[in-house]
């Protein structure tokens, strides 16, 4: 039902739907809850909401950005709490990076045949964060090192720092 | 999971509020907010000219001489970053400041040849030499028609990038062995406003685009200081080296790469890497040659973002990794085809 109150919002359902959704909106307030909590969120979009919700798309958006990404299998989620959040500590930041390598690694295959996957070693590193070599890490600083001194010697037609961007883009740990 | 879609919708409002929120402030001032002294620019080389190549020389000249402040996005596959530029040419020196403004403040400073890259969710400064071996078209091989001979280059119309009128500058190349370029370059001032680099298919691979520049004027110490504070105990990486004679050296390619020119070799400090810088003209690839870790055989490819591509291997106990913006058949060939010299 939520679905369709959103896709109501979004103008995408037919008028029978919208009438019957008015009419449990009437009887149901925790549908009514729902309903006031998108208005607001429309409010906040268009510039209207109130006062003290100044400020409420950058909270949420900054907490978003800083949402872990749960790699865990299900069934570890009963483990003690301060070995998962040992666990994260240690490798998220290395999970994270071979992720923005295979995000990008996913974008060069869909645009060219030619493109190579990454290699079975990234892959094998989210499955399975336990067994990750330490040298894989390394590595991915040299790569990233050897990228500025790269930029740095070879140019471009770009304005010169421009291409950095390259290098800061998707750094290890980001 | 039966929320997924309305927090979905939730996500998309905020994100679309977000930019409806930050967008009048990009369009309508220079980056910084900084009023920047309206100033009649200053055309690089006098008269736009029709010859493509004559282009490509004001490019070069543009991007090193002229002052600027804008903001430019950053596109690879789905991947966007908008960014803030300040360039300022003085004296015979350039002096710029660029920050990425989605993600951590990543900020990048340079200050003539000294370049600083900053990067606070890594606590981690890179110090390099910018423009070591001097910018584009200085280290094309000595003659256009080399060029020439590895793209079809034509000019095709003129177009308006973030409210500029631009000529359109089309390089294909004439194998699979190289991107394409796409250039959309200011008239008046030759500044290059939009990038794109496309793949055999003719799909873009990466784009640089100005969504607002003011071009000229004066450009104010206060566009140009850095402003991430870094703390002593972060990593600090020098990418710096020295030149390396090629006479020196024991390591060469069995077999030439197609187009592509030998420009430079370094040796990086306290025993880092060898590094050899080959171009066509446009596209660069680098090769990085030092001892490996005992007992890695470690082989394979890698995406280096955006346009940039890594092979590595593992040869006569020496770690090979070659990386350029270039399709990933060529970083494996050059890497297949280093040697030791006997």
């Amino acid at each position: 039902m939520k679905e369709k109150l959103s896709a109501m919002l979004d103008g995408e359902v037919d008028d029978a739907t919208a009438r019957a959704l008015f009419i449990r909106l009437k009887h149901d307030n925790a549908f009514r809850d729902e309903w006031d909590t998108y208005c607001m969120l429309g409010d906040l979009i268009r510039g209207d909401a109130s006062p003290e919700l100044e400020g409420f798309t950058e909270r949420v958006m900054a907490r978003l950005e800083n949402e872990p990404t749960i790699l865990v299998p299900s069934g570890r989620k009963n483990k003690d709490k301060a070995v998962r959040h040992s666990w994260r500590h240690r490798l998220l930041p290395l999970v994270a990076s071979v992720m923005g390598g295979l995000a990008v690694g996913v974008v060069m295959a869909v645009l060219s045949d030619d493109a190579p996957a990454p290699v079975a070693a990234s892959v094998q590193s989210i499955e399975t964060p336990g067994t990750v070599p330490s040298t894989h890490s390394i590595r991915e600083g040299a790569r990233h090192d050897y990228l500025v001194a790269h930029q740095a010697l070879a140019g471009g037609p770009i304005p010169s720092v421009v291409h950095y961007v390259r290098t800061v883009s998707v750094p290890p740990g980001e | 999971m039966t929320d997924t879609k309305p927090m979905g919708a939730i996500r998309k409002w905020l994100v679309v509020g977000l930019c409806l929120l930050c967008g009048p402030s990009f369009a309508d001032q220079p980056a910084g907010g900084q009023v920047v002294k309206d100033e009649p620019t200053t055309p690089i080389s006098g008269l736009p000219a029709a010859d493509p190549l004559a282009w490509l020389d004001r490019i070069s000249g543009a991007s090193r001489q002229l002052n600027y402040v804008g903001t430019f996005s950053y596109q690879t596959g789905w991947r966007t970053e908008t960014s803030r530029i300040a360039h300022r040419y003085a004296n015979g020196v350039e002096s710029e400041r660029m920050e990425v403004l989605d993600g951590s403040p990543r900020e990048i400073i340079r200050q003539g040849k000294e370049m600083r890259c900053v990067l606070p969710a890594q606590r981690t400064v890179i110090i390099g030499q910018a423009g070591k071996r001097g910018n584009f078209p200085g280290r094309l091989p000595h003659s256009h028609a080399e060029l020439t001979g590895n793209y079809h280059i034509r000019l095709d119309g003129v177009g308006r990038i973030a409210g500029h009128e631009a000529q359109k500058l089309v390089l294909m190349p004439r194998d699979e062995l190289r991107f394409g370029h796409v250039f959309w370059v200011e008239l008046k001032t030759g500044l290059l406003l939009k990038s794109q680099m496309l793949d055999p298919k003719g799909e873009v691979v990466e784009q640089f685009a100005f969504s607002n520049v003011h071009i000229g004027g004066k450009v104010g110490d206060e566009l140009l200081a850095p402003r991430v504070k870094v703390d002593a105990d972060w990593r600090t990486v020098d990418v710096g080296g020295d030149d390396e004679a090629q006479f020196k050296s024991q390591w060469a390619l069995r077999e030439p790469l197609p187009g592509f020119s030998l420009m430079t070799m370094m040796r990086h400090r306290n025993g880092g890497a060898l590094q050899m810088v080959f171009s066509d003209g446009l596209a660069a690839i680098s090769i990085f040659i030092e001892p490996a870790e005992a007992g890695v055989e470690a082989r394979g490819a890698y995406p280096g973002g955006g346009a940039v591509n890594v092979f590595e291997r593992v040869a006569g106990g020496h770690r090979i990794t070659v990386l350029g913006e270039v399709p990933a058949p060529l970083v494996q060939r050059a890497a297949e085809a280093v040697e030791v010299l006997k």
